[in-house]
């Protein structure tokens, strides 16, 4: 955080209000407060990904020495994906085994304070279903053919391409606490990213157990020309395809007209 | 400068596409023909879904072919009832052809059979023409006059029931090689998303024998109304068509052609189509490759949209 701008300025006062409320409030139990720097995010026809930021503050712990964790997980709209994968017939590669895996999530972003080994177990990240493993281990429970040879591999195969596509993140350092009491993340949201209802998941650990929790819902949508072009292709399709020649049409008239004048 | 493409739903620089768009519109303008043969490919390489590719490159073509066809058809140029004709087979065949797409797509195999597709006709078409304007060139050289190949006999077609007389080209042929030659280019434009001129042009003038003078206005005649049909039918039923893209692709070919057209006035025709052959047997070659070489990336993934 060595470089400051304004708005990060205003957001730090932001973050010492929230944490003096905080200390203010009654501790009961040791609770996380958070927000986000916005909870609607447009999609428009320029957009090329943008940044969110999740802060939040810490309730202070009767126990001074032990050690606070934050995790943050960001989990967008969930939907059937078919994985295939390709096999060499007759020289040429060709699609040959199909899966498909239910409920995918979109976009799955996770961000820590400390890589995931460290502030917790893998048996109590994986009940609480936190971390790309257990996402793996959860997409391969949904599938209706739990028994499918390959299964475990295709699950990977299905996180692998979408974290090379920017969809599926994990950022161990993500998460900063400053003097123990607050915290912040930014959440990078690419240009691919899937619209709908996404969810960000805000989880406290302490010494290595889960001791509070808090979810906040995200909102992406496509607007402006974006929302217009999409709304109609898959609302009106036979109309969006009379409009997209009518404009072919009258963009090849108006050419020919332009251009014969010289 | 990026833009969101809504359809395709990645997001591309304008310039790029403007400048793909420019590249292809001035080589149609040189050589005369469509571009959508070379389009397509440039599209799938720039990461565009083939799917996508094909149908907004059909959207494309409209554009690029409606003003030639109208400037055609006011010479007179175009046998209405052969254009009707091939257009009628052009119908049945856009139907199946899209339909075609559709079944593919869920099967996961569109973008092989449309690579496939193209490594076949590029293939052919490229060495077709690789050896006419080599021996072209070679002729000129031993001092020659580049002839025309007379057309060759075709009796069997005169053979076949169901004559109509076409007044304007001064046939009396059945309706049945027409119909055929226009289901087959309207397959082409549901699968290729090309307007299907590089096969009709030539089938006409060998296998029909309709004067040269109707040809080119004909089948710009038939191509507009399939590709017409093609982009409505792909938006209705796999979504594919991205107007912003096809807008972008048309503004670059429209300003290109018009460049190319000059361009083409002061080359020499063999060389050119020396050139063009190579570069049709470039992109043939490059999309092969893609075929055999074995992905770094076996596995691919596929929203499911339903109806398996």
């Amino acid at each position: 955080m060595a470089r400051s701008t304004p708005r990060q300025m205003l957001l730090m006062a932001c973050l010492l209000v929230i944490a003096a409320l905080s200390s203010v409030a009654p501790a009961k139990g040791q609770g996380v407060i958070s927000d986000l720097s916005k909870r609607d995010v447009p999609i428009e026809w320029n957009f090329t990904g943008t940044q969110i930021l999740i802060f939040g503050a810490i309730e202070a712990s009767a126990d001074d020495k032990s050690i606070a964790d934050v995790i943050i997980v960001v989990t967008g709209p969930r939907r059937t994906i078919l994985a295939r994968r390709k096999s060499r017939v007759a020289g040429i590669w060709i699609n040959t085994v199909t899966m498909p895996f239910k409920k995918v999530p979109g976009y799955y972003s996770i961000v820590s304070s400390r890589p995931l080994a460290k502030i917790a177990s893998n048996i109590t990240l994986a009940q609480l279903g936190i971390g790309l493993d257990a996402l793996a281990h959860h997409l391969a429970i949904e599938n209706d053919t739990p028994n499918a040879t390959n299964l475990g591999i295709f699950s990977k195969a299905v996180i692998r391409i979408l974290r090379n596509e920017g969809l599926y993140r994990e950022e161990p350092d993500g998460v900063k606490i400053i003097d123990k009491s607050l915290f912040r993340a930014t959440i990078g949201l690419p240009a691919n990213v899937p619209v709908g209802e996404f969810h960000a998941d805000i989880y406290l650990f302490r010494d290595g157990s889960l001791v509070s929790a808090q979810s906040q819902p995200l909102h992406i949508e496509k607007q402006g020309l974006e929302r217009f072009v999409y709304t109609l292709a898959f609302e009106y399709p036979m109309l969006y395809g009379i409009v997209a020649v009518m404009l072919a049409v009258l963009a090849g008239l108006a050419a020919s007209a332009v251009f014969k004048r010289d | 400068m990026q833009i969101y493409l809504p359809i395709a739903e990645i997001s591309v620089n304008i310039l790029v596409i403007l400048g793909m768009g420019g590249a292809v519109g001035f080589l149609s303008g040189m050589f005369g023909v469509g571009g959508g043969f070379l389009m397509t490919p440039l599209l799938i390489f720039s990461g565009i879904p083939p799917a996508v590719a094909i149908a907004t490159e059909a959207n494309q073509i409209v554009a690029s072919s409606v003003s030639g066809a109208l400037a055609q058809w006011r010479r007179g140029n175009v046998d209405v009832l052969m254009g009707t004709v091939l257009l009628a087979g052009g119908i049945v065949g856009s139907f199946f052809g899209v339909q075609l797409v559709k079944i593919l797509r869920q099967l996961g195999h569109v973008d092989l059979i449309i690579s496939l597709s193209y490594v076949t006709f590029l293939g052919i078409i490229g060495s077709l023409m690789l050896v006419e304007s080599l021996n072209a060139i070679r002729k000129l050289r031993a001092g020659g006059s580049p002839s025309s190949r007379r057309p060759g006999q075709h009796n069997w077609i005169h053979g076949l029931p169901y004559k109509l007389r076409f007044h304007r080209s001064k046939l009396y042929i059945s309706a049945i090689p027409p119909l055929i030659i226009g289901f087959f280019v309207g397959i082409l434009a549901a699968v290729m998303g090309v307007g299907g001129g590089f096969i009709m042009v030539p089938a006409m003038i060998y296998l029909l024998r309709v004067p040269t003078n109707v040809v080119v206005g004909t089948s710009l005649f038939q191509i507009v109304f399939v590709t017409a049909l093609v982009t409505v039918l792909h938006a209705t039923e796999n979504q594919t068509v991205d107007v912003v893209l096809a807008l972008l692709l048309m503004i670059g070919g429209v300003i290109g052609a018009q460049f190319g057209v000059k361009a083409g006035q002061k080359l020499k025709g063999e060389q050119m189509r020396a050139i063009l052959a190579i570069m049709v047997l470039g992109v043939c070659l490059r999309l092969g490759l893609d075929l055999v070489i074995e992905p770094s990336e076996l596995y691919s993934l596929t929203l499911f949209t339903g109806g398996l």
